[in-house]
């Protein structure tokens, strides 16, 4: 048995999901968290004895004629996949507006169940609901259900079984043919029937609290500056509060000295062989346990990430970016896969199905992994402990750069390709609720399993892999010297792109190809190359990386991989969302420019700065940036004649 | 329910036809939303715009003979309540909701 829950956004769809399936999908406070299907096992206890009964969560529609992306794959799993049972969720605090996609639903002749959720706020605003006589008008059970506190759940488990069981279909308490009219006269329907269903003592048009939280927080002038103090607030307790303290002590103590060298006695004490131990050590634990030391840091990010979406404050950041986005030719919706995609690139760059303009979408899907993820917190986390030990900066400031990166990345491609921007931002603003610790709680463990599980498959086979491409060469035998290692051969191919950036060496170019792969690997890889070559820890300010950069060009090097394409994972996402190989194609080009072009700015600008004299690489960089000067005017000439043509 | 097809729009004029019958607001009968006072109420006589937008707008309770308040502006966007609902949506969408006054 297959049941589908649907309803509007934001009713509370996937947190019922997770409390009937005990899954740990994502859920926020704003309309289009969820923006794929999602399916799995009902929890036994709700199954009454059924077998096999099969969950689908869908994203959130206010019709069944989608607006936007996500709301399709609603429409099309209901009209077309044929469940045996539709839940729908019905948004108590949004009762009337919630029943018109009800009416729709009615009419697909599959059961329906009517699940009244939020039943708390409905009653903490003093309306009620007579359930009796709204299951007799809608045709269909009614079950009031609070999902956040599993209230109700049994009954409406019960309820769904039963219906699904009886292969009844569903009959509609009205008959209607033309969609053009009939939505009027559901509309009509619903106003009708609740006359006699819904007492309504709250005056919703008044200002509540809510409203006056969101007048400052979403002020023309305050809000900026309450946004940044927001996220540098999450930062700073992230990296360098308890997140930072936490790893500073895995990295250092458990990884730095106590795990190898128990590991090392051990094997020495059962006569391995020392490669194989060198492969155990150096590169497995020594790789993965420079990724893994960052674990807590990732840890207190997420939580406080959940606790953040789960306030409602993202929306009211939609609305008070709309203004800014509006100049780069995007609307305030893009700002919420940026939010998203600093814990994860692949949700945020999934959460632009949300936004309706093909276009805009595209623009928002190649400027959101500019936003660093959690995965690039070990780079940036590294790079400051070994460069700025002194200067608390260096994190903040990388996100600011990110900030500027996107308006003006999103300027050049507002420039450079030529539509039309007609889409409207309407965006609904939920009511503010305390976010909920043990909901931070469970997100925050679940991703860290869902780190610890990387980082003991893909990035270990990486580490794995880089150790032996340093310990072998071409002739597949031990060498003495890296630098005749495959890994020297194969980085010393890319290392001279590098140079105008002002990074020498093929272990820069190693580090990062392998970041591709996962972003932590840039840290693995660093951790393994330098374990064999020098006995000093990675993390140590001034620590054994400074060989290759000074820190003008280590900063140079942070920001080249941050904002370069992001890993493949995300950038199958980009593929997914783009649906389009050649939009693919000039969202990499761009990143690819970006990030290479950022590096090589911060090193040959600022090595004169501070050091007083010219970067070596400066004849070959002024000669690329000359070239990128002709190539981005052509392309902004090219668009211009389009325009002229078009007449825009 | 009324159904309005919107004639002419003017600083100081706007002409509906309902059925047949050719109704003109003046002045003082008719606003846009962008015009409106905070805290003001209204009727929504018409929603101009893409059909697509206009659509989704009806499936939110923003259409014809309902009801909607003004309840902020906030950089730049209004904040209306549509059915018990806090909505933000941006200047030149307000501009194409016209409420009777």
């Amino acid at each position: 048995m297959r049941i589908a829950l649907a309803g509007n956004p934001n009713s509370g769809k996937t947190t019922l999901f997770n409390a009937i399936t005990g899954k740990t999908e994502y859920v926020g406070n704003w309309a289009g968290v969820t923006v794929e299907k999602k399916e799995a096992a009902l929890k036994s206890k709700f199954c009454a004895g059924e077998k096999d009964v099969r969950i689908v969560d869908l994203p959130g529609a206010y019709s069944i004629s989608p607006f936007t992306g996500e709301e399709a794959i609603t429409r099309d799993f209901v009209l077309s996949e044929n469940p045996d049972v539709i839940i729908n969720i019905v948004d108590g605090a949004n009762f009337e507006r919630s029943l018109f996609f009800t009416t729709q639903l009615l009419e697909l002749n599959i059961p329906v169940v009517i699940a009244v959720n939020k039943s708390d706020v409905l009653k903490k605003r003093g309306n009620s609901i007579d359930f009796d006589k709204l299951s007799k008008a809608l045709n269909c059970k009614v079950v009031p259900t609070t999902a956040n506190f599993g209230k109700g759940l049994s009954d409406l488990m019960h309820a769904a079984i039963q219906m699904g069981k009886s292969n009844k279909g569903q009959k509609a308490p009205f008959g209607l043919e033309n969609e053009a009219i009939s939505d009027i006269e559901r509309r009509k329907f619903i106003s009708e029937m609740l006359v006699t269903t819904l007492d309504k003592k709250h005056d919703m048009s008044k200002v509540s609290i809510s409203d006056r939280v969101d007048r400052i927080v979403a002020h023309k002038y305050l809000g900026l500056p309450i946004f940044f103090l927001v996220m540098w607030a999450v930062y700073a307790f992230s990296i360098e509060g308890l997140g930072g303290w936490v790893s500073g002590f895995f990295n250092d103590t458990l990884f730095g000295g106590i795990i190898p060298n128990a590991a090392n006695s051990f094997f020495e004490s059962v006569n391995l062989n020392p490669l194989l131990q060198a492969l155990i050590v150096d590169g497995a634990i020594g790789g993965v346990g420079a990724v893994i030391g960052f674990l807590p840091l990732i840890m207190v990010l997420f939580f406080c990430l959940a606790l953040l979406e789960d306030s409602g404050y993202m929306s009211r950041v939609a609305v008070l970016m709309d203004r800014y986005f509006k100049k780069i030719g995007l609307s305030g919706k893009s700002i919420i896969p940026m939010i998203v995609g600093s814990g994860c690139a692949i949700p945020g760059v999934m959460a632009t199905r949300t936004i309706e303009d093909d276009n805009e979408r595209r623009i928002t899907t190649i400027l959101t992994p500019f936003v660093p993820c959690g995965a690039k917190l070990p780079i940036i986390t590294l790079f400051s402990m070994v460069f700025f030990p002194e200067s608390s900066w260096v994190g903040p400031s990388v996100y600011a750069l990110a900030f500027v990166l996107i308006i003006l990345g999103g300027l050049v491609l507002k420039k450079m390709f030529v539509w039309e921007s007609q889409s409207s931002f309407i965006l609904e603003l939920p009511e503010y609720k305390i976010p909920s610790l043990k909901h931070a709680v469970i997100q925050m463990f679940d991703k860290a399993k869902g780190f610890i599980i990387k980082a003991s498959t893909i990035i270990l086979v990486m580490n794995t892999l880089v150790w032996f491409m340093q310990a072998y060469g071409f002739n597949l035998q031990p060498v003495d010297d890296q630098g005749a290692s495959i890994l020297a051969g194969l980085g010393g191919i890319i290392s001279p792109i590098l140079i105008p950036l002002g990074f020498v060496g093929w272990q820069l170019a190693a580090a990062s190809i392998t970041g591709f792969i996962a972003k932590e690997n840039v840290v693995a890889t660093f951790a393994i190359l330098l374990m064999a070559a020098s006995e000093d820890a990675l993390h140590l300010p001034g620590g054994v990386l400074s060989q290759f950069f000074t820190p003008v060009t280590a900063y140079a090097f942070l920001a080249f991989n941050l904002f370069t394409p992001p890993c493949f994972a995300a950038i199958g996402a980009m593929r997914s969302e783009m649906g389009d190989k050649k939009w693919l194609f000039r969202g990499l080009a761009f990143q690819l420019s970006v990030g290479y072009l950022v590096a090589l700015i911060i090193t040959q600008i600022g090595t004169p700065l501070i050091y007083g004299h010219l970067a070596d690489s400066f004849v070959p960089a002024m000669i690329i940036l000359a070239a990128y000067t002709v190539l981005i005017l052509t392309l902004f000439k090219r668009a211009d004649r389009k325009r002229e043509l078009i007449g825009a | 329910m009324c159904y309005f097809t919107l004639l002419s729009l003017s600083n100081d004029m706007a002409k509906f036809e309902d059925k047949g019958l050719k109704i003109v607001y003046k002045v003082g009968d008719y606003m846009l939303l962008s015009k409106a006072k905070i805290g003001q109420k209204g009727e929504i006589i018409k929603v101009e715009g893409k059909e697509k937008t206009k659509k989704f707008l009806f499936s939110l309770g923003c259409s014809e003979g309902e009801e909607i308040t003004l309840i902020s502006i906030l950089a730049g966007n209004y904040v209306v309540n549509i059915k018990d609902s806090r909505f933000a949506i941006d200047e030149a969408m307000a501009k194409a909701i016209v409420l009777a006054d």
